[in-house]
């Protein structure tokens, strides 16, 4: 036996990777030859998460923190008492004046559980009894892209695995037929020159590229290139896989080179995904009265509903992680009018999600959350008139949503200052909320590891708390 | 890559170029993969490479009307002199030689 083959046969790691069934199965043995390394594994009271990303950061002000108070000092300046010094973006550091900007949107009490929300989230509002609202998340980064790259690998710099890659590593697919980790993008209408998204936030870092994030395409055609070309029957086509197969595996014994492997994965993946996405993508078997639910847009594929409505079907489809990104939250200027747009684009198919998994009795395994990179500044940035206002980035503190999956329903967590600029109750790192969404799911942020460099990396680094205050 | 346009073309242009300038079959599938992958076959791959061959013509032969549908994927026109049989069976052999791991990553 050559050396290399030996030491392949050694690594226990590689062989969990090749074996294409995740870590999950493997985690008693785990415990027991070492218990840094393994995962403890109290089954998950979710078995999946959708996670809907509302890129650009939406503002909390205008969607679930209340601060009736602003109405009488607007226009003052925000006080240095409240600002602490804190950093703010290059985009409004240079301002001479930081006047205080109410909302211009009415909020109302919902629910038995009189949670607050906006009249910009009308259906939202009607869920409100399913929701845990946290008015006090908090992160470290200011700009849009290391935000959201905390957000999703807990690092603000590019290169660590997305939690989706870890999520998909830590417990395998569930469906061989789809990746276990899927994304849908959409664009919002409130601010069409929105920042980007680069594919690398759903990558896998130095996990094995088999658990990276398989991105469906807005369009007609979800995936490219599905169908064989003329002329090559399924036969044909199952044989020249299996030929690319066996010469990989050549090359691998050759080279070593455990990436072969998941190239290997992919492509039997891809040939199960031929039938696999079609069926998933079609929505003509849905009836009429799901469809109006999610709204108008639900017809139009790429839209925010659309998404959601795959996002069901995915989730039926026990897709692990499923995670959308709606565009456009990024309102510095003319934040009335935009914010209205794209919570028109969200608010009736995120509600309806919510309702569309409980009816089916799917709420209860399913983890939904909803929420952005960081929140919005109080005091105005650019123009303020009677009409119109803009706010800048604000790290400081922001509102997200979860849903189902275990986790309380009808409830308000955390709180803020009267000028929603600081935590004063119950503050929740980006971190905590990583770390609560892989406990859900059954999995210890503290036992999900991979060795890389010479040390071992998590998704919440040496940080971290599960929240349980928000678990049933 | 299996099924892009682009690239089943781009496998039959390169089935075409290796069997106009190869008499001899082995020549011919050593030099395709050779051309993708700046080496020689070992025997194992080549005996691959070879049983896949084989296969491909025999589906293709029993079924003439494929061949000539999968030859004519893409723009260019499939060249008149070959078989279009042969030209299909060199052409998925180009196919799979075209989505190696080796082929399509450098590392």
């Amino acid at each position: 036996m050559n050396i290399l083959k030996y030491a392949q046969q050694l690594n226990r790691r590689q062989f969990v990777q090749s074996s294409g069934i995740g870590l999950g199965a493997f985690a008693v043995k785990a415990l027991q030859d070492k218990p840094k390394h393994g995962l403890t594994r109290p089954a998950g009271k979710a078995k999946r998460v959708i996670y809907m990303f509302q890129s650009g950061a939406p503002s909390q002000l205008e969607t679930f923190d209340y601060k009736p108070n602003l109405v009488d000092i607007q226009k003052t300046e925000l006080p240095d008492s409240i600002r602490q010094g804190q950093r703010l973006t290059g985009m409004t550091s240079g301002q001479k004046s930081f006047p205080i900007a109410p909302s211009k949107f009415r909020f109302n009490q919902h629910g038995k559980s009189g949670a607050w929300v906006s009249e910009l989230l009308p259906y939202t509002a009607k869920v409100a009894d399913d929701l845990c609202i946290i008015n006090s998340m908090q992160t470290d980064a200011i700009n849009h892209d290391p935000a959201i790259t905390f957000c999703q690998t807990g690092f603000q710099l590019a290169g660590r695995p997305s939690m989706g890659a870890w999520v998909a590593y830590g417990l395998g697919t569930a469906n061989e037929n789809l990746p276990a980790y899927v994304v849908m993008v959409s664009r919002g209408t409130g601010r069409a020159a929105g920042q980007p998204l680069y594919d690398r936030l759903w990558g896998s870092g130095f996990l094995p590229g088999k658990h990276q994030g398989v991105k469906l395409r807005g369009g007609q055609e979800p995936v490219l290139y599905l169908d064989n070309p003329a002329g090559c029957t399924t036969q044909l086509r199952r044989e020249m896989l299996d030929d690319i197969s066996s010469l990989n595996q050549i090359r691998s014994t050759q080279v070593g080179d455990p990436e072969i492997q998941t190239r290997i994965s992919q492509y039997e993946l891809a040939f199960r995904m031929q039938t696999a996405v079609p069926e998933l993508t079609d929505i003509s078997d849905e009836p009429e009265h799901i469809l109006e639910m999610y709204g108008p847009d639900v017809r139009k594929p790429g839209t925010y509903a659309r998404n959601c409505l795959l996002a069901r079907k995915m989730a039926e489809r026990d897709v692990r992680f499923i995670q959308l990104f709606h565009m456009g939250w990024d309102q510095h200027n003319d934040l009335p009018d935009h914010m209205s747009k794209q919570c028109k684009d969200t608010d009736q198919a995120s509600a309806a999600l919510i309702q569309d998994l409980k009816q089916r009795g799917m709420l209860d395994d399913t983890l939904v959350v909803w929420g952005g990179e960081f929140g919005r500044t109080v005091y105005c940035q650019g123009k303020f008139t009677d009409m119109t206002y803009g706010r800048d980035h604000h790290p400081r503190n922001f509102s997200i949503w979860m849903a189902g999956g275990g986790i309380k329903p009808g409830m308000t967590y955390g709180k803020t200052d009267e000028f929603s600029y600081n935590v004063t109750e119950n503050p929740v790192e980006v971190f905590d909320l990583n770390a609560t969404i892989l406990h859900q799911l059954g999995l210890d942020h503290e036992q999900l590891t991979w060795r890389f460099q010479g040390r071992d990396y998590r998704l919440t680094d040496v940080h971290g708390r599960v929240l349980h205050d928000l678990i049933v | 890559m299996l099924n892009d346009p682009t690239y089943v073309e781009a496998a039959r242009a390169l089935a075409s170029d290796v069997m106009q300038n190869n008499s001899d079959h082995i020549a011919r599938l050593k030099s395709a993969f050779r051309k993708a992958t700046c080496r020689l076959p070992t025997p194992q791959e080549l005996q691959v490479l070879e049983a896949a061959y084989q296969k491909y013509a025999a589906r293709f032969a029993a079924q003439p009307e494929t061949a000539t549908a999968y030859i004519q994927v893409g723009q260019s026109a499939p060249e008149a002199t070959l078989s279009h049989v042969e030209l299909a069976a060199y052409a998925s052999v180009c196919s799979v030689i075209l989505n190696l791991d080796e082929v399509i990553t450098k590392e």
